[in-house]
């Protein structure tokens, strides 16, 4: 079953998505650049939790004026399957790509009121300061507290605890296209649009996976292979294949965000600018049959669509 | 609360404050205790009391119109609610205090914030000595909250603080954060002697240049610390004092001291002119 929006196929599907926990950093610098250098570093070799440990990526970036600092800033999300894993891909993220980064400070950037759980993160990394870090609060005994550590440009500012809150992993849509410049343009269009919403990020490089993978393989020692019914060049070889005639290339959308609402909107964006360009054919998404994630977030719903 | 003739002796009025007046009627509250001298007196003998209301809220807000230099102990250990005084106030006001707010268009007397542990205190004027300092024969100051005067203060500012923030627009007198536990003071104008002395820990800026640093305090390097951006920033964008944005990309000479404590692990910041 299916439905068209601006002469596309769009499969009355679902994304079955999972929960996670997930995190908001903001990192600040002396500038923008170095800002997004340590963004980028920390959010490096994150796109999927099958063996990155956490996904993690850029959400925004953060003017000065909206900084605690009031320096350039860039948000981060980090995503990972528990707490304590979540604490620890910080931990070690932080520690070796923020603290290590010139110029740079992090802060929580998620209020510790509405967060699931508290992480301890400067609490633990203060120790490197060898008994020389400096605790400070700006206020009463429940004020925020950060941890003033000295390194050799100056000192390392980090907050003491970060938010950790259920979150959602796993959301996604599929581009089907009939050529791959179509292809490639629709992703790109659709990395784009999801780029300005709040809440999210498309792990994956660039925001696109051109990898879409199935749980289970021929082979026991692998936990997960090449997801065979979308891949276009072997569509005769596979008897179930959802290729469809004429596709050439298809891409893969995965979104994580912080809470289900925001994943549907960055769905439907994401969705709705893939099917503008010329020569895409259809758009579906990746399930397991409902049986395995909490959440089956349906592109009907997503798009408004009764 | 409008004052009426003040008696001549120190008048010690505790009961003014927003716990003691919450959720009790107008009555009630001229009836309440002050005392002047030794005499122990009504509040409507010294003050004419109204309010919009039969019964105060849980959070009041108390306005004394006028001023009452001569009255201790407004607002001490208040924990919510909010104290305006179009005047000067007298010695320990809003001491010990826990939450809320207590603004004063007037000066203060000494020991206002005394050992404080939450709260805002905001004098327009100047305030006396002891300013969130430690009561005599006790082992800490002020432990929260934060003290912002937009005069001069005189001597011993912050004595023994152990942790939130005083920010003093003016001058500071001498042995500004003596035995200094912990906290920041901020002091955009001139500090005088002994600055610092004995202190352990926490941080005093100076902005307008230091009478002479004691000779116990040891010298660092120039230094741009984040932290004091991001306490400046909250001092303008929560507090409202624009002269901090000035500051906001500063270098500083660091010392650290004071060499004749235990811990000497106290600092003072001194602003470096480009």
């Amino acid at each position: 079953m299916s439905f068209k929006i601006d002469g596309v196929e769009i499969v009355d599907t679902f994304a079955e998505a999972f929960g996670m926990r997930g995190a908001r950093v903001l990192i600040t610098a002396r500038n923008r650049e170095w800002a997004l250098t340590a963004a980028r570093t920390l959010t490096g070799f994150a796109t999927s939790i099958i063996m990155c440990g956490c996904e993690a990526g850029i959400e925004r970036e953060v003017p000065p004026d909206e900084t605690p600092d009031g320096r350039p800033g860039v948000d981060v999300l980090v995503f990972s399957m528990s707490k304590k894993d979540l604490a620890e891909q910080l931990l070690k993220r932080v520690g070796q790509c923020v603290l290590t980064c010139p110029t740079t400070a992090i802060y929580n950037d998620f209020p510790l009121e509405d967060a699931d759980d508290v992480i301890s993160v400067g609490g633990k990394l203060r120790y490197f300061g060898d008994g020389y870090q400096i605790s400070k609060r700006f206020g009463g005994k429940n004020a925020r507290r950060l941890w003033r550590i000295p390194v050799m440009d100056g000192e390392f500012f980090i907050e003491d605890e970060f938010s950790s809150k259920k979150a959602i992993a796993g959301g996604n849509f599929m581009i089907l296209a009939e050529t791959p410049d179509a292809a490639l343009e629709a992703a790109e269009k659709a990395a784009d649009s999801i780029k300005c919403i709040r809440g999210v990020i498309a792990p994956f490089p660039g925001g696109v996976c051109r990898s879409g993978s199935k749980v289970g393989s021929k082979y026991k020692f692998l936990k997960a292979s090449t997801n065979i019914r979308l891949c276009p060049s072997i569509r005769a070889m596979v008897s179930d294949s959802e290729v469809p005639e004429g596709v050439s290339t298809i891409y893969e959308l995965i979104i994580n965000g912080l809470d289900l609402e925001s994943v549907k909107r960055a769905m439907a964006e994401g969705i709705r600018s893939a099917i503008k360009v010329h020569g895409v054919k259809r758009i579906t998404a990746g399930n397991y049959g409902g049986k395995l994630g909490k959440y089956n977030i349906y592109l009907k719903d997503c798009l408004g669509v009764k | 609360m409008t004052p009426k003739p003040l008696p001549k002796v120190p008048v010690e009025a505790e009961n003014i404050s927003p716990d003691v007046f919450a959720g009790k009627t107008v009555k009630d509250i001229k009836g309440l205790d002050v005392w002047a001298g030794n005499k122990k007196l009504r509040l409507e003998e010294l003050f004419q009391v109204s309010a919009g209301t039969d019964r105060i809220s849980d959070e009041p807000h108390i306005i004394i119109d006028g001023d009452v230099a001569g009255v201790k102990q407004i607002g001490s250990g208040m924990t919510r609610g909010k104290i305006t005084i179009n005047g000067s106030a007298g010695m320990h006001l809003a001491s010990m205090m826990g939450g809320g707010e207590v603004v004063v268009k007037g000066s203060v007397s000494d020991w206002a914030g005394a050992e404080m542990e939450d709260g805002l205190i905001r004098v327009m004027g100047d305030a006396g000595n002891f300013l969130g300092a430690a009561y005599r024969g006790s082992n800490l100051g002020m432990k929260g909250g934060v003290i912002i005067v937009h005069g001069n203060v005189s001597d011993h500012a912050g004595k023994l603080m152990r942790r939130g923030v005083i920010t003093v627009l003016g001058d500071v007198g001498d042995f500004a954060g003596a035995v200094m536990k912990a906290g920041t003071m901020v002091v955009f104008g001139r500090a005088g002697l002994r600055l610092g002395a004995m202190m352990s820990r926490g941080t005093v800026v100076v902005y307008g240049g230091v009478e002479e640093m004691l000779p116990t305090f040891k010298y660092d390097a120039p230094y741009s610390p984040t932290f004091l951006r991001f306490y400046l920033k909250n001092l303008y964008v929560e507090y409202g004092i624009g002269v901090a944005k000035n500051y906001i990309d500063s270098m500083y000479d660091r010392y650290h001291g004071d060499l004749a404590s235990d811990i000497a692990k106290g600092e003072i910041l001194i602003f470096r002119e480009k």
